[in-house]
């Protein structure tokens, strides 16, 4: 989604991203990343219990898509890391328009599953009659 | 779970990593993608 963050802005698109863990990790995060977006902090999980992303089965997560993503991944070098924290939780995306009605609902079933970026900037130009050259 | 396209966003408060407070409020009028990350290990 970084490598599309020009796209999100051309639009105007507002982006927050949102964890359920402590704000020292929070921090952290943000520093290592340089994470151009507000990093919210959810750390009773209110916001993602409201938006159906619950704690995924070991099935979710351990499925052939994640193995064929992660496969993909190392095929191309990149290094994997254990995982700290929890691993159970959900995660996912939600579009809200300027009228603050929900575009797009998306709870991710495992680590791989995230809509295309293409789909959302569609979404919101579609929403927003913009159309790009 | 059921979809919430086309449903009202649920109004939401929390603090960023800098301490500032975020409500929904706040971002009407504009789009906003909010991104769910799973644990940030």
């Amino acid at each position: 989604m970084r490598d599309r963050e020009t796209e999100f802005e051309r639009r105007k698109v507002q982006v927050a991203v949102v964890t359920f863990e402590n704000d020292f990790l929070a921090r952290r995060y943000v520093e290592e990343t340089s994470l151009p977006w507000p990093l919210l902090v959810d750390d009773t999980r209110e916001t993602y219990r409201n938006y159906g992303m619950l704690t995924a089965s070991f099935w979710d997560l351990w499925g052939p898509k994640t193995w064929w993503v992660y496969s993909r991944e190392i095929l191309k070098g990149a290094e994997l890391r254990k995982s700290e924290g929890d691993i159970y939780q959900r995660g996912g995306d939600v579009l809200i328009d300027p009228n603050g009605i929900v575009a797009l609902h998306h709870v991710g079933a495992g680590p791989a599953d995230r809509p295309p970026v293409e789909r959302m900037l569609q979404r919101i130009d579609r929403g927003s009659g913009h159309h790009p050259r | 779970m059921r979809d919430l396209t086309g449903k009202p966003a649920i109004p939401f408060r929390l603090r960023d990593s800098n301490g500032r407070i975020h409500l929904l409020e706040e971002y009407r009028g504009r789009w906003l993608m909010m991104v769910f990350h799973r644990h940030l290990g």
